[in-house]
């Protein structure tokens, strides 16, 4: 068949004219002739949907297991403090006795962390191994979503579930501090400057974690596998820099100390006190690092890590 | 005979399903990064029992490496088959239960003490083989209790393989939650834990300078050898009465 014959094909069947639509095989179906609204509608959706999925919702009772209760561990600590509030503040007015020791933004995440990692365990490999496992990219792809929009989607998705679970327990101890002292409208003035650093912190946090997790997930279709190459990633990546830094600590290596910079958690947490203006607690960082330097290095991780994803995603079989 | 040769096939099969795959690469080299922090300490010009059964040998080799192998290879001795669909040419064979049991329980054994206590054993031979005696000993010490500990996690596993497909899953569960928080925060949990019957195993040949060793070897050896009798039973029984999946449709 010449050029000439498919041009005429082109024009003479009815529709393919003025539609967008193939005109080559047109078949005579009809057409869709809604809006079109594109790539950036298309990675909504896929956010919206991921976003549910996170939580389990539009799935079994069994999936939103997890999810919650990951998430409502998380946020204890902070719930018994805003629930005992009164008796905390009776007790801190009293002044007989010990001052009871009050949870605080900056270091709530280094105390519950774990928490916050079963979620990522739990619920990355949910986003990205499923579609891997039964072959159902190609459904994605030829949409008007591309590869590397389906994998930032997919990342903003469990970044805003991250920064949710983590949100929850800073606002109940924002709440509770406020109950604590006796002129609400002055302690919300002297407590919001004090909390407000808990939005980028957190931020950095959530963005940093779900950069990690979903890339390490992102590289098996089977989730089991993901999960524990994730744990072992994150074990190791945490371990390893500690345990080379004991063994350069008596014959004076100096350079050993700038390996904490690839702890996934230990920097994440750093990177917290310099939101906060706090210096490093020395019983958790040790070495000549300071918060900036950890901030800097969070950030550069969830940069190297989106780009890993984004380079897997360019490759992935689908 | 005849159940001599087909227990020897099954071995055959399994130790080539479990190493022929791409997670082999993965766990070589974690299996070789004991060996090279033993060597970093060894640039360091430290040979000392005490920091090293300490940074590598509890931190790294016993509480990532040991579990993390053991639950891989015992979990996926019958899973992959269960996923594949190939247990049913290995349960229409007219071979006693007990005995495939015994065949996959003994290669999943035999692959994880090859990697986690061999990965130990070589560590401990690069860092404390020049103590001397009390190196070589601790060094013993640390092998044996991995090797204890890979027996459990692998038997333990294999059998929770065959209740649940999700054995996996559970293993990382097990591993971060029991053994990592609970079993720090109550110290009760001591006699329901393999680590602790690693560490209380390796107490027999030398007395580790670790934290939270709290079985005595004696228990841990009794504790240990009724764990893996216990799920292998377990495993037989459920072996025996194994529904094929998808076979009611």
């Amino acid at each position: 068949m010449t050029a000439q014959n498919l041009q005429q094909m082109g024009t003479t069947a009815p529709l393919a004219a003025s539609s967008p639509g193939g005109s080559i095989y047109d078949l005579g179906y009809r057409h869709y002739d809604g809006p079109r609204r594109g790539r950036s509608w298309a990675m909504w959706s896929l956010f919206v949907e991921s976003f549910r999925s996170v939580w389990g919702f539009g799935r079994p009772m069994t999936a939103k297991a997890a999810p919650f209760i990951l998430t409502g561990l998380y946020a204890l600590p902070a719930l018994f403090q805003l629930a005992f509030s009164s008796v905390i503040s009776q007790e801190m007015t009293n002044g007989s006795g010990p001052q009871p020791e009050l949870l605080a933004y900056h270091s709530y995440f280094s105390m519950f962390y774990f928490l916050v990692f079963f979620f990522c365990v739990a619920q990355a490999p949910e986003l990205v191994c499923r579609d891997q496992r039964y072959r159902v990219l190609p459904l994605y792809f030829t949409r008007s979503l591309g590869r590397l929009e389906y994998a930032l989607a997919r990342l903003a998705s469990l970044a805003a579930a991250l920064f949710l679970v983590l949100m929850v327990p800073c606002v109940a101890l924002f709440i509770g501090d406020i109950l604590m002292k006796p002129d609400t409208f002055k302690a919300i003035g002297d407590e919001l400057p004090k909390a407000l650093p808990a939005f980028p912190a957190n931020g950095l946090i959530a963005l940093g974690l779900a950069a990690i997790s979903l890339t390490v997930s992102s590289f098996s279709p089977r989730r089991a596998y993901s999960a524990i190459a994730l744990v072992a990633y994150v074990l190791l990546a945490e371990a390893v820099p500690a345990a080379v830094f004991a063994i350069g600590q008596s014959s004076d290596w100096s350079w050993t100390d700038k390996l904490f910079l690839v702890m996934p958690i230990s920097s994440l947490d750093g990177a917290t006190n310099w939101f906060f203006g706090k210096a490093l607690q020395p019983g958790r960082f040790t070495g000549s690092l300071t918060a900036e330097e950890y901030a800097i290095a969070a950030l550069i991780s969830v940069v190297l890590f989106t780009t890993v994803l984004l380079f897997r995603y360019r490759r992935v079989p689908a | 005979m005849a159940s001599f040769v087909a227990f020897s096939e099954i071995v055959g099969i399994t130790l080539r399903q479990l190493m022929g795959r791409r997670r082999t690469v993965w766990l070589l080299l974690l299996a070789a990064l004991p060996v090279l922090l033993a060597v970093l300490f060894r640039a360091a010009g430290r040979t000392e029992i005490d920091s090293y059964s300490r940074i590598v040998f509890d931190t790294i080799a016993i509480t990532i490496l040991m579990p993390l192998v053991a639950i891989l290879f015992g979990s996926g001795a019958f899973g992959a088959e269960i996923d594949d669909g190939t247990i049913v040419y290995l349960l229409a064979k007219p071979v006693p239960r007990w005995l495939v049991v015994l065949a996959k329980a003994i290669s999943v054994m035999a692959v994880s003490i090859a990697l986690a206590g061999g990965s130990t054993a070589l560590a401990g031979a690069i860092e404390l083989g020049p103590i001397g005696e009390d190196g070589l000993k601790a060094a013993a010490a640390q092998v044996l209790g991995v090797v204890v500990g890979s027996v459990c996690y692998a038997s333990l596993f294999l059998a929770v393989s065959l209740f649940t497909r999700r054995a996996l899953v559970i293993g990382v569960g097990y591993m971060l939650v029991w053994e990592g928080a609970l079993s720090f925060m109550l110290p009760g949990i001591a006699n329901l834990s393999i680590r602790q019957y690693a560490l209380g195993a390796a107490n027999a040949i030398y007395p580790l300078p670790v934290q939270e060793s709290r079985l005595s070897s004696d228990t841990a050896f009794i504790l240990a050898a009724v764990l893996v009798a216990v799920t292998l039973a377990l495993a037989v029984w459920r072996l025996m009465r194994f529904e094929l999946p998808g076979g009611s449709d």
